[in-house]
């Protein structure tokens, strides 16, 4: 028989016992456009989260993602009246695509550890963003841009609609293709790795970009819903995007992951926040509670081990003493 | 190999921990078991709140810039008193001075079909899309403190800064006549700042009465800079006479410059601040700082509410200014002769 692992699924369960709770508790949460605005706000951090289950797989992080979005989103936001539409959103993704090449090439080629890099970089894009426009924001009034974040198609909220278009891919890319495998190889043993002759320096840099692409992403679908881009935005951006990966069951020691568990981990993360704002807790116990769900997303992965070894323990005593 | 990165998880968590204990961030929260608990705490809350609301005509929402600041905690007392006078239920947002936090808990809100939403946007750029949803809604929004360029708001009050500039130039003029070299200078807060007109009030009426600006540096809203412009000011012109800085924080850390210097605040260079912020009256009783511009955040509060209700009897609103709405609230001076009414 083969059996569940039900730590590795926790994430789904706590969803459906959240989601069922509030359904009847809450008059308010069920409504179609609540549950829209969850998925809407799921889905600007949750692409990011995307590129960041695969940078923690290979057992890296980025910091960078949240200054480095703010650069794409002036960047866009700023060419966007001069260039149209069309080119702005190719050139945020290219800057993107640069960006996430930058960090890239520093971690693999010139063995900097990605720690500090992408904190070097977290003060470097930020302070660009900041001279790009001096310190000003940007408005953007175009019509068809401002959809990408506030429109819906068939009820469902664009940007959602995009989250899972890019779930899909990058769940295929991890774990049908030779550079998913890869990736996971290399979170486990990047020794291994280069013996069998995997350019170990080419993967690690691949995911960076990737990290990069989704940013831009990210940028467009938070630029359009504020309707303006400005330098301070997402300050919190890395630290949300790394906690809904680590919600989702991805091992910070990396190796381990999944796509799937990202994007529900997405959706429960932005469905707490909603029910925390629902009943109007108080901001200060918001930031308590808050720490306390990430403090317990970081040391489940501990807790699980620990318990399944405690009762292996007991089953090993009551097989002995019989 | 494998201990650095376990080693560097460890100090990315610390971090983490810290940078949530210190600041907060934002509103996300995630998973498991703590967070199923809370809704199940909350949800036992709301059961009471929605028997409460039995009586209560709807919920008047504030959404505040930062309630970690006294002048919005007051404004909110002003929202939260004037709203259950009314016989409205009250509920409280804090954007913690995050433009994502500002359009999500708003929408959050709007969701919930509340009577009207007062809101002082952390981003004013950013509000576009909350008057969409709040027309659509067919929910009155009315902003306090900081006015948008985004139109689609019932009303907005605010000071009007310009004119909190002049009273404090007409202040100067009235009360320090026998001044000599009629020097003035100003400590402003950073350029992208709308608060910048303050000091345009204030230099304009100096220079129309007969006074120089000798200096005018951006203190970029922090004190320690406005403490090392009023340095560089005392060094440049010796004989300055008034300061005006554009915040009290600055004002306080001025004085402490002027008297650093061997100097005497409130004697040789008098200091003048604006908000009337509760740590500036000790200074200012002391002489130390000559005066504060107030402004009313009470006021601002409950006249939002007024206005709410007004034009919920269809009431016509009047507005200072008809094209943005505007409707400017009062303003005084805080002096050693009145401060102890404020304390």
């Amino acid at each position: 028989m083969k059996k569940i692992n039900i730590g590795r699924h926790i994430v789904i369960l706590i969803l459906i016992v959240l989601w069922g709770i509030m359904f009847i508790l809450n008059d308010s949460f069920r409504t179609g456009a609540n549950l829209g605005s969850i998925l809407r706000e799921a889905s600007s951090t949750g692409v990011a989260a995307l590129g960041m289950t695969f940078i923690i797989i290979m057992g890296d992080f980025d910091l960078s993602i949240g200054s480095m979005l703010a650069l794409i989103g002036m960047i866009m936001a700023g060419s966007m009246d001069s260039m149209g539409l069309i080119p702005a959103l190719v050139f945020g993704c290219g800057a993107g695509l640069i960006c996430g090449l930058v960090n890239g090439i520093i971690i693999s080629y010139f063995h900097v550890p990605a720690f500090i890099t992408t904190l070097g970089t977290y003060y470097s894009f930020r302070a660009l963003a900041y001279i790009f426009n001096n310190a000003n924001t940007i408005i953007c009034t175009e019509s068809a841009f401002l959809k990408m974040g506030t429109g819906s198609a068939a009820g469902i909220p664009i940007p959602f609609l995009v989250f899972l278009v890019l779930a899909a891919a990058g769940g295929v890319v991890l774990n049908r293709t030779t550079y998913g495998r890869n990736v996971r190889a290399l979170g486990n043993s990047e020794k291994a790795c280069q013996i069998s002759g995997i350019d170990t320096r080419k993967v690690r840099c691949i995911a960076f970009v990737l990290m990069g692409f989704c940013t831009a992403v990210s940028a467009v679908i938070v630029t359009a819903r504020q309707a303006c881009a400005s330098p301070d935005v997402a300050a919190n951006f890395h630290f949300d995007a790394i906690t809904m990966v680590v919600l989702g069951g991805t091992k910070m020691t990396g190796g381990e992951g999944s796509i799937l568990n990202t994007v529900i981990a997405a959706i429960l993360y932005a469905s707490v926040s909603n029910c925390l704002n629902l009943y109007h807790v108080d901001a200060q116990w918001q930031r308590v509670c808050m720490g306390l769900i990430l403090l317990a997303a970081f040391s489940f992965d501990f807790i699980q081990k620990t318990v399944g070894r405690t009762r292996k323990n007991v089953q090993k005593k009551a097989a002995e003493s019989m | 190999m494998k201990n650095l990165k376990k080693l560097l998880a460890v100090v990315l968590m610390v971090v983490m921990a810290l940078q949530i204990a210190a600041c907060g961030s934002s509103e996300g929260e995630s998973d498991s078991a703590p967070a199923t608990e809370d809704a199940q705490d909350e949800s036992a809350d709301s059961e009471e709140k929605t028997a409460s609301s039995g009586e209560s005509k709807g919920v008047i929402a504030y959404s505040c810039y930062n309630m970690s600041w006294e002048y919005y905690v007051t404004l909110a007392q002003g929202v939260k008193e004037a709203a259950e006078e009314a016989g409205y239920e009250y509920v409280e947002h804090d954007q913690q001075s995050d433009q994502s936090l500002m359009i999500q808990g708003c929408t959050d809100l709007l969701n919930q079909d509340i009577a009207c939403l007062v809101l002082t946007p952390c981003k004013p750029e950013a509000t576009a899309s909350i008057y969409e949803l709040a027309e659509e809604k067919g929910i009155p929004v009315i902003l306090v403190d900081i006015s948008t360029e985004a139109t689609g708001y019932l009303a907005c009050l605010k000071s009007d800064n310009y004119d909190g500039g002049v009273l404090a130039g007409n202040y100067v003029l009235d009360n320090l006549t026998d001044a000599q070299s009629k020097k003035a200078a100003m400590i402003t807060v950073d350029p992208s700042n709308t608060n910048i007109v303050r000091s345009d009030g204030f230099k304009d009426t100096l220079e129309e009465g007969g006074w120089t600006i000798a200096a005018e540096l951006s203190g970029q809203s922090e004190p320690d800079i406005a403490y090392s412009c009023m340095q560089d000011i005392i060094t440049a012109n010796p004989d300055v006479e008034v300061v005006f800085c554009s915040n009290d924080p600055m004002a306080i850390s001025a004085s402490q410059a002027i008297a650093d210097a061997g100097l005497t605040p409130g004697e040789d260079v008098k200091v003048l601040g604006y908000d009337a912020q509760s740590n500036a009256f000790e200074p200012i009783k002391n002489g130390t700082v000559l005066g504060t511009v107030a402004q009313d955040p009470y006021g601002m509060g409950s006249g939002a509410v007024d206005c709410f209700l007004k034009n919920l009897n269809g009431e016509e609103l009047t507005y200072d200014d008809e094209e943005t709405k505007i409707i400017y609230t009062d303003q005084w001076i805080i002096d050693a002769n009145n401060v102890e009414e404020y304390e």
